[in-house]
């Protein structure tokens, strides 16, 4: 190694020690703020059961370890001004499962120590809850394409309008190709939902929305790391909606 | 055309210093780093995402990666670009002139190594090896080596599935740059002159 490597290290140490360790922890701070308000928003309880491991939906959040539905939302004064439209909810809607998240079942390392990662996730989360809510609610029938896009531009720009660290307004619907970040719809090109990055705009944790029946098969999977550059330490998180309202 | 070229080419109309090419609008002269804009089609009708493009051209690519890039306006505003009138002009012209300056000023590789400071740590193969062949364009030979050097090991541990084009540019190089470190620069050149034609860039190859 170099001297001059020697120096440059030094200098990234140093820097990590200040400027950037407290722009790190800033950011920490501003999610973890930003989580306890959707938290308190959408009634979430920590001691929420999951679905147990080996059930197809294993580790997905559930009120009551078998069904219901988690953190609805109690009417449309809390839903974010792009999302009070005329929703009704009706007292004859039934209480199922209609958000849920997942890690990608092929080839995730379950389980991250990355708060940055856990939080991010719970904050979209709520996000595709007030989301699909929303949409569910519309009166105009929608086919399930149609819902599908629907729910992707609307959580995309309810993700873009709260500016989330790491993720900001750059990390919402980006492409990527052999070559690496690329525009849309370019000719095997992939796109991703939302990328959370680092402080050095690696990318750390890659979350998808299906909609409906949709699943992340492994192939696709695959593609989506070898494209990204992200090795199996870096978890591809499901964000599942299906059509429905659910009940607080 | 295009409505991104057919927007941009109105906008060049009024905007000196600025050069069509293809649906780019680019900031002459194009030496190592492509510097200009990019629109960005959504799902969305009608809505954009307008790139701030800053491109090192040290390897091949099919199309101007957007790694080094930014989406503007960086407040984050949506773009809407309903029409090929000149309100879409004017609304893009707007947001681009207020980054002219930037993208001037990082003309040669010693102005994206600036330009990426802060991404330095970022352990991605694609950024260490543009980061080594920008070392080599600075003239710091040594460090480019090293850097490559690692990253051929690194390739080689990547699981064969996973491999992407730039894995065996990653290995050609490093190949190259220990067997024959002086026609290295010369691969640089062909890889960089490949681009600038694949991408249309001759026009802004001339301030």
């Amino acid at each position: 190694m170099s001297s001059k490597m020697s120096a440059e290290t030094e200098r990234l140490l140093a820097e990590a020690m200040n400027v950037d360790a407290l722009r790190h922890k800033l950011a920490l701070i501003n999610i973890e703020a930003q989580h306890r308000l959707s938290w308190y928003r959408s009634h979430y309880n920590p001691d929420q059961p999951r679905v147990p491991a080996g059930d197809p939906h294993g580790g997905q959040w559930t009120s009551t370890g078998g069904g219901g539905a988690r953190g609805w939302l109690t009417g449309a004064e809390n839903r974010p001004a792009f999302l009070t439209t005329d929703s009704v909810l009706s007292d004859a809607t039934p209480d199922p499962i209609t958000v849920w998240s997942q890690y990608a079942q092929n080839e995730s390392d379950h389980g991250s120590q990355d708060p940055a990662i856990e939080l991010t996730k719970e904050i979209l989360y709520d996000i595709l809850i007030q989301v699909n809510g929303a949409v569910s609610a519309r009166r105009d029938p929608l086919s399930a394409r149609l819902y599908g896009v629907i729910v992707h531009a609307e959580f995309a720009r309810a993700v873009r309008a709260r500016n989330l660290p790491g993720i900001g307004t750059v990390g919402v619907e980006q492409s990527f190709d052999p070559d690496g970040l690329a525009r849309y719809g370019l000719d095997g090109s992939i796109r991703t939902d939302v990328v959370l990055r680092n402080e050095q705009r690696q990318i750390i944790a890659i979350y998808d929305v299906k909609t409906g029946n949709a699943t992340m098969e492994p192939a696709r999977e695959a593609k989506i790391r070898a494209y990204t550059r992200v090795g199996r330490e870096v978890p591809v998180i499901i964000l599942h909606a299906v059509r429905g309202l659910g009940s607080p | 055309m295009s409505r991104s070229k057919k927007i941009f080419a109105m906008i060049k109309k009024g905007l000196p210093g600025v050069e069509l090419c293809r649906d780019m609008l680019v900031v002459p002269p194009t030496e190592h780093i492509v510097r200009g804009f990019l629109i960005e089609n959504t799902t969305e009708k009608g809505r954009v995402y307008l790139w701030r493009v800053v491109t090192p051209l040290h390897r091949p690519m099919r199309s101007v990666i957007l790694d080094y890039s930014d989406r503007i306006p960086q407040t984050g505003e949506d773009v809407y670009v309903n029409d090929t009138s000149e309100d879409s002009a004017n609304t893009i012209r707007e947001i681009i002139g207020e980054h002219l300056e930037y993208l001037r000023s990082v003309r040669r590789p010693q102005d994206f190594l600036r330009h990426v400071d802060w991404m330095i740590g970022n352990s991605s193969i694609n950024f260490r090896f543009d980061l080594a062949l920008t070392y080599y364009r600075v003239g710091d030979f040594g460090q480019c080596r090293d850097i490559l050097r690692v990253l051929d090991l690194d390739v080689d541990k990547l699981d064969p599935k996973r491999r992407m084009p730039i894995d065996q540019l990653i290995k050609q190089a490093a190949d190259q740059i220990e067997s024959d470190p002086s026609a290295f620069g010369r691969l640089l050149d062909a890889w960089e002159n490949g681009n600038i034609e694949r991408l249309g860039l001759l026009p802004s190859r001339r301030a």
